[in-house]
């Protein structure tokens, strides 16, 4: 590099130097010229020829000047033997006392090939001179960038490709460096490396506390027995945990197809699930609900409790699926419910239960009748036969209104010995001709065995009849209404009924 | 006073010799027979600078002047060619070797001159125009 520099400097020296030389060398044959112009024009208006001579051989003897010719106004006065004419310089001469009269001509060839020859000699001189100056000292700067930096920095490098980043691996620094800038990098590098060891230890600690936590979280998931779910946003499931697999296994569910068009597949109502987890996603907060599903396998009724969790984590919505099987729980509570419904004596619905029915009518704003029954002369049947008696009676009266009712038709036991059947959508004339029917059935005797043989009791009813909605809008009015046309019987006639009149 | 008035007066008659003397200015003479009527200055250039020894008609010319140093000769030379003495000089001293120039003859006084020019046919020299006799002819006088 510095080599080619050099050359390609000595050879633009060596041409600035050679033209140089070349146009000094015509300045000198111009002033050589110029000096013997006195005497020549002296010789030029003399016409002297000896004159001449002397001065054409003077310039000659100049190795610079390859020939001359000194010409007065038309005759060559002298000539050197070399002199051809083309290529030379002129110099006018005057007459040397009338300035103004030109008198002759001064013909001088310059020698090009000494000139030459001496310019090129000059600048190789003078490239000898500078390569002999200038290498030494680029040798000598080589040899001490090499020394000073190179081979340092060389060092250095190899020095830094070994250490490992975060290591407890530091650059060897040489105590003489230290105070040149070199020395400085490398201890800059060394406490640059005593930060990163810092920087690794504490990552390397708080990841090994990462993986640790992670692992806590992994078997608190894994080992869960609530089946747990982690849904992208799309639908695609991330984690299903082992409780989750099962469940949904063994409901046939393919755990592999995206969430919840897999679970909507078996939903016995799949719109409202679809619904749910859109509404899920869209208000981002914790959605509750039950399904009830299919089991493909064994056809059996499965019901599933579903919890969405939003979350949002770097950006994206991910959602927890919490799943629960309450297919037992459901099936109980039903059970309850149903119970809870019943009078447990006669089977027939019990207060709640007919209440439940007749708000449901309501608030459909069905129109229906209702009959308020209470049995006549039933206390003493109690008092003189026991309860045993008095129960076999009213399981006979409930068994006789329900053979006279249809199966779209409310039949309960109000309470104690009161009973209320409902019909939908009855005229006047067909609710009297069934009040009439019902009167006859609970007339109808029923035979009672006791330690003394057996009896035939038979009892009466006083039945208040209402409509919905002439005679009330709510239940509670209702039955009202039909108590105090119930009461009217029970104070005149009994076994008989009458409709609420206000 | 008086002092100053004769100071005046000297200065006064001073400057008039000198212009005098300065109203003397040379003419170049030949002999009354010589044919030439009138020379011009680069003529008399060629002759006194000793390029040619010949009047313009051909006839040989003796060509007189003055010693080296004489103040005519001076006067002379540098009016004539405009030049300084120095250069004059070293123009004969390189013209000295050649001996293709022909120099001059000298003389030491304008009587002298004169009566060579008078006596020789050939002959051309100057004098100032207050010496002129009728023995001699003039054929050059410088424009004042």
């Amino acid at each position: 590099m510095t080599l080619l520099f050099s050359v390609i400097y000595a050879k633009l020296y060596y041409r600035h130097v050679f033209e140089e030389e070349l146009a000094r060398s015509s300045g000198t044959v111009m002033q050589i010229g110029k000096t013997v112009s006195s005497t020549a024009s002296i010789a030029a208006y003399l016409e002297d020829k000896d004159l001449a001579t002397e001065v054409v051989n003077g310039l000659v003897s100049n190795d610079i000047i390859l020939s001359a010719a000194l010409v007065s106004k038309d005759t060559l006065l002298a000539k050197s033997i070399l002199h051809s004419g083309p290529g030379s310089i002129q110099i006018n001469l005057v007459n040397p006392f009338i300035l103004s009269e030109n008198i002759g001509t001064i013909h001088i060839a310059p020698n090009t090939q000494i000139i030459e020859q001496n310019a090129r000699n000059i600048a190789l001189g003078g490239v000898r001179t500078m390569l002999v100056v200038i290498l030494p000292i680029i040798l000598l700067l080589t040899a001490l960038v090499y020394w000073q930096v190179t081979r340092p920095l060389n060092q250095l490098g190899r020095q830094l490709a070994k250490i490992l980043p975060g290591s407890a691996q530091r650059l060897l620094v040489d105590k003489h460096a230290c105070h040149n800038e070199i020395g400085r990098i490398e201890l800059g590098i060394n406490s640059l490396l005593d930060k990163a060891e810092t920087l690794f230890e504490q990552e390397r600690s708080l990841r090994a506390e990462v993986v640790e936590l992670e692992k806590r979280f992994r078997l608190m998931f894994e080992q869960s027995s609530s089946p747990t779910l982690l849904v992208k946003d799309e639908g695609d499931i991330l984690l299903i945990n082992d409780a989750a697999k099962d469940l949904l296994v063994g409901m046939g569910v393919d755990v592999d197809e995206r969430f919840p068009e897999n679970l909507g597949l078996y939903c016995k109502t799949p719109d409202i699930l679809y619904t749910f987890t859109e509404n899920s996603i869209k208000q981002k907060q914790v959605m509750q609900s039950e399904f009830e599903f299919i089991n493909p396998l064994t056809q059996s009724t499965v019901w599933l409790s579903i919890i969405m969790l939003n979350t949002l984590s770097d950006g994206k919505w991910y959602f927890q699926v919490f799943l629960a099987d309450i297919t037992l729980r459901k099936t109980m509570l039903n059970q309850l419910n149903k119970r809870a419904q019943r009078d447990s004596l006669t089977g027939l619905y019990n207060r709640y239960g007919a209440e439940l029915q007749l708000l449901d009518w309501i608030d459909n704003q069905y129109t229906f009748s209702l009959m308020l029954i209470d049995l006549d002369k039933f206390k003493p049947i109690n008092d003189v036969y026991g309860h045993n008696a008095g129960d076999a009676l009213l399981k006979h009266i409930a068994n006789q209104l329900s053979g006279a009712m249809g199966s779209t038709d409310l039949v309960c036991r109000w309470g104690g010995d009161e009973f209320l059947v409902a019909r939908l959508d009855i005229t006047q004339q067909d609710l009297t001709r069934l009040a009439q029917t019902l009167l006859e059935s609970i007339n109808q005797p029923m035979s009672f065995e006791h330690r003394d043989g057996h009896t035939e009791l038979a009892v009466g009813a006083s039945i208040g009849i209402a409509h919905f909605p002439q005679h009330a809008e709510n239940l509670k009015g209702l039955v009202e209404c039909a108590d105090v046309a119930m009461y009217s019987i029970k104070k005149t006639s009994r076994n008989n009924f009458t409709f609420y009149s206000s | 006073m008086q002092f100053i008035l004769v100071h005046i007066v000297l200065c006064f008659l001073l400057l008039i010799t000198c212009t005098a003397k300065a109203n003397d200015s040379l003419v170049v003479i030949v002999h009354r027979d010589n044919p030439n009527q009138q020379l011009s200055q680069y003529q008399l250039i060629d002759l006194y600078m000793g390029k040619y020894a010949a009047f313009p008609d051909g006839t040989l010319a003796t060509v007189l002047d003055y010693d080296q140093g004489h103040p005519l000769r001076v006067e002379f030379l540098t009016t004539l060619t405009g030049r300084p003495m120095s250069q004059i000089n070293a123009y004969w001293s390189q013209v000295k070797f050649s001996g293709k120039a022909s120099f001059p003859r000298a003389y030491q006084s304008i009587e002298a001159i004169l009566k060579a020019v008078a006596s020789t046919p050939d002959a051309i020299g100057y004098v100032p125009e207050t010496a002129l006799t009728e023995d001699v002819k003039v054929v050059y006088r410088f424009v004042q």
